[in-house]
């Protein structure tokens, strides 16, 4: 790294430094205030991420009720078919698309192949999510 | 500069050493329909408070002397039309870099951050068919990038960190590699390949979409990846 | 919009085996490998069978991971998306700068989770299957 410019005396302590978000470090991630959007897209593939990997766990939490035996299983099965769980369904399956989808334009772009076209992959993966959003909310609802 | 008689309201971030925190000051600004936000804050400076502390220089977006963030977007005061703008614009300092005193950060800090092998100034190629201006025996041509800091404000990494070195530092490396001319890249590829250089991007894109010269670093960014990965293959290091 | 050349010279350098690049490789080819095992996952355990919300019962979850086809799969899927966690997690989490010594204990732990993660679904799924 640069050694400090010459001539220049070491200064005190360090004045304030603005950042992006509400005072909260992390938030700058997240604060769409002035993004475009590639800022956006990497907010989105990090708090889905994040989620998933709530979801990895509540996942194996639930799928240990099957070492219960039947009964505690088809309990479960009484909340997870509820309007309510279902719709939760429906959010995990937006979290796996916007982050397997985001993921293929990160990769494509992350690797310098087509590092140009970001905002047109977010748009066009974009729509190809949506609609196997809408294809997969309606099998999950439809079979109620 | 008040041709058509109208007001704006400017909200401007102020800091002096010695304050306690920061604050903002708001100044009704006489504008005009071809005000630009950098003539505002300086009618401020001249009629209003003769503390505001800004810096600028050439007043034609080729120095990069002016960024901040005006209504949380990083932009370059001196072009950035007051007529584009809502009705109260809010003026802060560059993100991510010390603030000196209100809107002037200590881009010491920014430019500590390029590697040694990047010089002061460099020349540039032109672009192949390029045809010398009329009146004009020869010229050359720099570099793009103007050293305004102004991805270093708008990167997302460099809002929790200090240590990534940061889209301008990177762009530049690559553009070492580009244009290499008897420097050594290695020394500036171990640079790029340390943690805290080009694998801490994120490929959020806001240092392209702030870059006012066209220097375009996230990709650059991404090229300096595929380098990254394609540079032992030759001798077959793992 | 300036020229960016896409195939500069590459130069030998030991830069192809950095950490962060091997971590970012991983991530990569881990969550390439996940497009498919997902789809695979939600196909196979949701969208295959007749039932309120394409939830298997207790019994046809017990058939489903005693095949073995399934179980191999789902193991595979298992080991690959605790490490494509674990890397995403440490992404987020380098990003806040910790200094060395805490570097080396998010690496530590995030090791540990991704075992035990791994550890606890194989234990799952070899028990699941052999009640079927």
């Amino acid at each position: 790294m640069s050694d400090r410019v010459p001539g220049v005396q070491e200064r005190g302590e360090r004045g304030p430094v603005r950042r992006k978000g509400v005072g909260v470090p992390t938030s700058g991630w997240f604060d769409p205030r002035g993004r475009a959007i590639g800022g956006f897209a990497f907010a989105v593939n990090r708090i889905t991420g994040l989620g998933l990997v709530f979801y990895l766990y509540l996942h194996l939490t639930v799928l240990s009720l099957l070492l219960r035996g039947e009964q505690s299983w088809n309990d479960f099965l009484k909340l997870a078919t509820s309007w309510a769980f279902l719709s939760l369904d429906v959010l995990l399956l937006f979290g796996l698309l916007y982050h397997g989808l985001n993921g293929i334009r990160v990769a494509l772009v992350g690797t310098g192949v087509v590092p140009n076209r970001q905002k047109a992959l977010w748009w066009s993966l974009g729509v190809i999510g949506t609609i196997l959003l809408i294809g997969g909310a309606l099998h999950i609802y439809g079979s109620m | 500069m008040s041709e058509a008689g109208s007001t704006r309201r400017f909200r401007v971030f102020r800091f002096k050493r010695g304050d306690m925190d920061w604050h903002f000051d708001t100044f009704e600004v006489p504008v005009g329909p071809s005000s630009t936000v950098l003539d505002a804050l300086r009618w401020i400076q001249r009629k209003l408070d003769r503390s505001l502390m800004i810096r600028h220089s050439c007043l034609h977006a080729s120095c990069g002397t002016c960024g901040m963030q005006i209504d949380g977007r990083e932009a370059l005061a001196c072009v950035t039309a007051v007529a584009d703008l809502g009705g109260t614009v809010t003026v802060e300092p560059l993100a991510n870099i010390p603030v000196l005193s209100d809107l002037v950060v200590d881009m010491e800090e920014f430019y500590a951050r390029f590697p040694d092998e990047i010089g002061s100034t460099r020349a540039s190629e032109g672009p192949a068919g390029a045809e010398v201006p009329e009146g004009i025996d020869a010229y050359e041509r720099f570099e793009d990038c103007i050293e305004c800091g102004l991805c270093l404000s708008a990167c997302p990494v460099s809002a929790t960190s200090d240590e990534y070195v940061g889209p301008a530092a990177l762009a530049a490396a690559q553009r070492l590699l580009e244009e290499p001319r008897g420097v050594d890249p290695a020394g500036v590829l171990d640079w790029a390949a340390a943690p805290n250089g080009a694998w801490r991007c994120h490929a959020a894109f806001e240092c392209t979409e702030a870059c006012p010269s066209d220097v375009n670093p996230a990709a650059r960014i991404m090229q300096l990846r595929s380098v990254l990965v394609r540079g032992g293959a030759k001798d077959g290091a793992a | 919009m300036s020229t960016i050349r896409t195939r500069p010279e590459p130069t030998p350098t030991r830069a192809r085996g950095s950490r962060s690049a091997r971590g970012w490789g991983l991530t990569t080819i881990s969550g390439l490998a996940l497009l498919v095992l997902v789809t695979i996952h939600m196909i196979a355990n949701h969208f295959v069978i007749e039932s309120v919300g394409g939830l298997r019962s207790y019994h046809q979850v017990l058939e489903y991971i005693s095949t073995p086809v399934i179980f191999v799969l789902e193991a595979i899927f298992l080991v690959v998306v605790t490490i494509h966690a674990m890397l995403g997690l440490r992404g987020v989490l380098l990003d806040l700068d910790p200094g060395p010594a805490a570097q080396r204990w998010i690496d530590r732990g995030l090791w540990v989770l991704g075992v035990l993660t791994v550890a606890y679904g194989a234990t799952l799924i070899t028990v699941l299957a052999s009640r079927a």
